[in-house]
This record gives structure tokens, sequence and C-alpha cells, in this order.
């Protein structure tokens, strides 16, 4: 192997190093681990490559005299930690030299075609049993007493369902009409129950939306140097938060509308 | 009692956020530590009078190192750990309250309360960049270029020697001496 690599060796390294990327960026990696994923891929495969990664897509250029280089847009993100360990536990071992390039590319096809976490009835029932569980625990935190138990797990069961309805919307609506609805939901739950405390029910219902990965991912973009990607981050945090800001005060002057 | 209620709904609400983020199951359980550490020592900061914001921004440096930590231990991302240990700490109650006094044009309440949600939502940012920064350097093994391609020819010394301006006129295939 001490000759140039052929082009069609170059493009394989390529399209595993895109599918590896887009794998990653779809599930809400931060932009530093992508391209250094992608050198990482390419070092095993010793070749040289550069890449540069944003939010919302990629372009990688795999070679060195004479680069094949591609790139690929990202339109749809989702978060799924399991997808961004796998990829990172398969360029670990292709580094070692533990798997081959063709079975990484495969397992890559399998991660890329692989169903979200949403999809799926056994995954979607253990999703909605987390979502009202993350609601009854962070109202205990929030102040809460076994009064507010059950209402929050109602609370989250509801809010799981909204998530699913709103899903296909763009993210920043999707947020606003999840949060109107817990807070409005909410504030009907004291017609029922008198003694709970709302206040507590929507502070516990909204946390599980609050950006906090958009949020992680910027403070690390920002400190391994990747200007664009960060400020991007910090944006959709702040824009996050904004329409959470935004349902939640919605919701609460229409229900003050109607005592 | 109340504290102890508290640290199970900590450990109880980001296991469960964990598993919304489909966090790997071997990791769940040490997300949830990370969180509770993480909450723990602002709370225990907080009861010395230490200001939310200084505790809020201690709280997300504990668990940023302890994601990192657990990171090169259990050989996966740090977003792993970090995204749902830092959920307990966000003040959720005090920017509510602040909407609350917002609606109610209690607008001195409103700037108070908004202001504290503020400072304590930027000191957890702060502290998560502290964190970051001081482990980027730590064990990370950096990936290791061997390029296979060869080096791009060296010129031939003749040739630069040639560089010099040539007359317009004369023939530019002349240049063989």
């Amino acid at each position: 192997m001490d000759t140039l690599p052929d082009r069609a060796s170059l493009r394989d390294v390529a399209r595993v190093c895109l599918d590896a990327a887009k794998v990653l960026i779809a599930s809400g990696a931060e932009t530093a681990r992508v391209e250094e994923t992608v050198t990482r891929i390419g070092a095993a495969c010793g070749v040289e490559v550069e890449s540069i990664a944003t939010p919302t897509g990629i372009t990688v250029s795999v070679g060195g005299n004479r680069p094949v280089t591609r790139l690929a847009r990202v339109r749809v993100r989702t978060i799924d930690m399991s997808k961004v360990a796998a990829v990172n536990g398969l360029s670990r071992s292709l580094e070692a030299g533990e798997i081959s390039l063709r079975t990484a590319g495969n397992e890559l096809c399998r991660l890329l075609q692989s169903p979200g976490p949403n999809l799926g009835t056994r995954s979607r029932r253990r999703m909605f049993l987390a979502q009202s569980l993350a609601t009854s625990g962070f109202a205990l935190l929030v102040g809460g007493g076994p009064r507010e138990l059950v209402p929050a797990l109602l609370l989250g069961l509801l809010a799981r369902l909204i998530d699913e309805r709103v899903a296909s919307l763009p993210p920043f609506l999707a947020v606003f009409l999840n949060a109107l609805a817990v807070s409005l939901c909410a504030g009907l739950s004291r017609h029922v129950l008198p003694e709970v405390n709302v206040d507590i029910l929507i502070v516990a219902g909204v946390i599980p939306l609050l950006p906090g990965l958009a949020l992680t991912n910027a403070a690390r973009d920002l400190m391994a140097g990747e200007l664009i990607a960060g400020v991007a981050r910090g944006a959709d945090s702040i824009l996050t938060a904004a329409a959470l800001a935004g349902g939640v005060c919605l919701g609460v002057s229409l229900m003050a509308l109607h005592p | 009692m109340s504290l102890l209620l508290k640290a199970l709904g900590v450990l109880v609400g980001t296991a469960a956020s964990a598993v919304l983020f489909n966090v790997p199951r071997s990791a769940l359980l040490w997300a949830a530590l990370a969180g509770l550490m993480g909450w723990a020592v602002q709370v225990r900061v907080g009861l010395n009078g230490v200001p939310p914001a200084a505790g809020a921004l201690l709280g997300a440096l504990t668990v940023s190192l302890t994601g990192e930590a657990l990171a090169r231990a259990r050989r996966m991302p740090a977003l792993v750990f970090v995204v749902p240990g830092i959920l307990p700490l966000v003040p959720g109650t005090r920017a509510f309250q602040a909407m609350l006094a917002l609606l109610r044009q209690d607008h001195g309440l409103a700037a108070l309360e908004a202001t504290q949600a503020l400072v304590a939502a930027g000191g957890i940012a702060v502290g998560l960049l502290m964190g970051t920064a001081l482990t980027r350097a730590w064990g990370r093994p950096t990936a290791q270029v061997l390029p296979l391609s060869s080096p791009p020819p060296e010129l031939p010394r003749k040739a630069r020697h040639r560089a010099v301006i040539l007359p317009l006129w004369k023939d530019r295939n002349d240049l063989s001496d």
C-alpha cells in the first residue's frame, strides 16, 4: 500500500465518512465530535481527510493531491444518544483495526435507516413511561409533594402524546404548542383537584422540553474552536427557550381569563 | 426529609430524561448519578450562602467534570452523561415566577426574578464551558494521520533558477541552454 490510493477506494472512504457524519449530526452530536470522527476514520484507512461540519450539513474531502470531495445536507435532527455512542464505538474499533471499512459502512447504513427512538410500539411505550416519570421526578424537585405526583404522571403522558403529534412541525412551533398544552392542562386540573399546586405542575411539565442538548453542544463547540457551530447552537437554545416561555405565557394568561 | 425527597426526584427525573434522549441502557444510572452530584453541589454551596448563580455554575462544572470522567472510564461520549445531568440545575421556578409577575404587570418583581433566572442560566453555560475547557487536553488520543499519498514532487533546481523574467519576444520553448 505504498502507492497512491486509487479513486475507487477514496470514494469508499468518503462514503463511510459522510455516512458517519450524517448519523452523528442527525442524532445531536457536537460538531467537533463529527469532524474528529471523520478524521479518525480517514486515519484508520491511511488517507488524509479534511472536513467542515455545521449543525446542518457536512463537507468531506478525502485524499491529498487530487481529493474526492462530497457534501451532505442534514435536514431532520433528533436527539438519539444511542446512535452517537454507536458511531463513537465504531470509529474506535475501526481505528484499532478490529473491523474492516466494509463492516463499518454496512453498520452505518443500518444506523442511517433504523427508525428514531419514537417509532416502534415497545420503545414508544418506554418513551411514555419515561416522560411521565421525568415529570413527576421534577415535580418533587421543584417542591411538589405526594399530592402532585399523580397529576404530574398524567401530565407527562399528555406531553408525550402532543410531542408525537407535533413532531413534524418546525421545532420552534412544536415546543411552543407543547408548552401551551402543558400549561393549559395543568391549569384545568385545578378544577378537578382544587388542592394541587398548578405552578409546580407547569414547571415540572416543561423541564423535559428545555434545550439542554443545544446549550451543552454550544458550550462544547465554542470551547473546541468551532465558532460558527457554537454560535448557531447558542441561537438555537435561545430560540427554543423563547418558544417555551411564549407557550407557557399564553397558556397561563388564557387560564387567567377563565378562573 | 424534604431534601431526601428532592434527591429522589432528581435521580428519577434525570434517569427518565436520559431515557427520553435515548441514552444507552448501560449509561442510564451513571447519567442520573452525574445529575445528582451536580444538584447536590448546588444545594450544598447554597446552604453556605453562595449566591444561586454561582451555585448553578459550580453545579454545572461538577456535572461536566463528572461527565468527562465517566466518558473516559466508560468509553462513551460525554454528552450522554452531561445533557440529562444539567436538567435539575435549570432555574425553572424562577423563570416561571418572572413570567407570572409579568402577566400581573408587576414589572419590578418580574425584572428581579427574570434577572436571577437569566444569571443562573448563564452560570450553567459558563460552568459547562469551564468543565469542557479544563478537560479538553486530558487523555484524549489524537488521530494520527499517516498519509499514503506521496509528497508533492520537488521542483528540479534548474527549473527554479530559470524563474527569471523572460523577454516577451523570446520563444518560450527555447529554455534549454
